[in-house]
């Protein structure tokens, strides 16, 4: 068999992973085990549904708005653009500007913290996300889906402009993807899937998000 | 922007509280952590759910100890062509009915069974159901199929604990990928895409993944 070239840029989830400060942690707990003479190896996994790799979806902020289970599949799967942030601070609209985003492409950002956010049990501060004028001009272009290697997008400049960039890329049709790994991933053109898990009226869903070049 | 309507087709269960699981397995709960109506920012909920809930991949590891865990399974067995059989027995999938499709190596084959057409209907566990007999299973290892996949919760049969084990094993131990619990009602029998990665749970015997095909 030819050697993959899928690149996982999921989280590894398990018992006490990364998440954020004040949310509850992954539990795993062994319902079935040959070591106590059942049959099989049986699991059973307690997690926020913004566990680890995940899609949020605009019920998230807007109650009564779409659950991550309508949100159309394509979104999820294609071309899909690596561009790394130099910025030491946060992704601002400056730094775009030098790039070719076109309507329909998927971003990922690659930021400094991909480096090193995800070695910790806490995501850490400060860390870089996305500004509000850089969300407000990546609405500009019309983009299909942002991803970025942390728990948030935004909250750079403040805790409400955490709630206000979520809001300005869900109220815009712009599906969010919060805590892939881009550490060792070069920058360029790829195919994306990361299509999440089918969570009824979630306001968000955990997803294996692969890239592979193009 | 023109949209062109998707081909994609979800074969996946929807996953929510209380949806049908094994007989004797916990089902699905889900807890609302954030709360608008009680005054949070946002809406944040939880899932409890077996490794094995909704559609899903099981890994060697649920029926053997030191077997390959979910997360350490190669990720190309579940992007790629894939091949929807239609099957009329309404027992069982046997060798003889399995004969006239010329069945190659490396194949991913998914099974739409009689299965697809009601069981999803309520959340009770349903038997009897359409599952892989003990000779199919063998015959699909022997044609060293890449990964298989049914309509409904299992691959193997009901009667006895003793078979629906077996039926696993050898597909486990013959390097046979098995995804559970598809939903085909409505697809046709052909040639597909299949998209159908798990989630990456560490090393565990099984995890939830979003299954969807388009025709090719």
């Amino acid at each position: 068999m030819a050697k993959s070239n899928w690149i996982d840029i999921s989280l590894p989830i398990y018992a006490g992973m990364i998440g954020g400060p004040k949310d509850p942690r992954v539990e795993f707990k062994l319902l079935r085990d040959p070591a106590k003479g059942d049959p099989v190896t049986m699991s059973q996994v307690t997690m926020s549904c913004h566990s680890g790799t995940h899609i949020d979806a605009p019920l998230h902020f807007f109650p009564g708005s779409a659950g991550v289970d309508e949100l159309p599949l394509d979104t999820f799967i294609g071309p899909a653009q690596v561009i790394e942030i130099k910025d030491p601070d946060a992704v601002k609209s400056a730094e775009l500007k030098d790039y070719d985003i076109r309507p329909g492409d998927r971003l990922l950002f690659k930021t400094k913290n991909s480096s090193w956010v995800f070695d910790g049990e806490f995501f850490p501060t400060p860390y870089i996300s996305i500004t509000i004028e850089a969300a407000q001009f990546l609405v500009g272009k019309k983009i299909k889906m942002v991803g970025i290697d942390y728990i948030t997008v935004g909250g750079s400049e403040s805790r409400e402009a955490n709630m206000t960039v979520h809001k300005i890329f869900l109220d815009a049709g712009i599906a969010i993807m919060e805590e892939v790994n881009l550490k060792g991933v070069k920058p360029g053109r790829y195919e994306l899937n990361a299509v999440p898990l089918r969570f009824r009226k979630g306001d968000a869903a955990p997803c294996r998000a692969l890239i592979r070049p193009v | 922007m023109v949209k062109a309507k998707s081909e994609w087709i979800d074969i996946s269960l929807p996953i929510y509280e209380g949806m049908v699981g094994g007989p004797n397995d916990p089902r699905v709960t889900v807890r609302l952590v954030r709360d608008p109506a009680k005054g949070d920012a946002v809406t944040m909920s939880q899932l409890t759910m077996i490794s094995h809930t909704g559609t899903h991949i099981d890994a060697p590891r649920h029926f053997f100890v030191d077997g390959t865990t979910i997360d350490a399974l190669p990720l190309e067995t579940f992007i790629g062509p894939a091949r929807v059989i239609e099957i009329k027995d309404t027992d069982s999938i046997k060798p003889a009915e399995l004969e006239p499709y010329n069945i190659r190596a490396g194949e991913r084959i998914l099974f739409k069974t009689k299965n697809s057409s009601h069981v999803y209907d309520s959340d009770k566990f349903t038997t009897p159901y359409v599952y892989i007999s003990n000779e199919a299973a063998q015959l699909l290892v022997d044609k060293k199929v890449q990964l298989v996949g049914i309509d409904y919760i299992t691959v193997g049969g009901y009667a006895t604990r003793e078979d629906n084990r077996l039926v696993h094993k050898l597909f486990l131990n013959g390097g046979v990928s098995i995804l559970e619990e598809v939903n085909l009602k409505g697809v046709k029998p052909g040639n597909y895409e299949l998209l159908a990665v798990p989630l990456r749970f560490h090393k565990l015997d099984a995890a939830p993944c979003r299954a969807i095909i388009r025709p090719i």
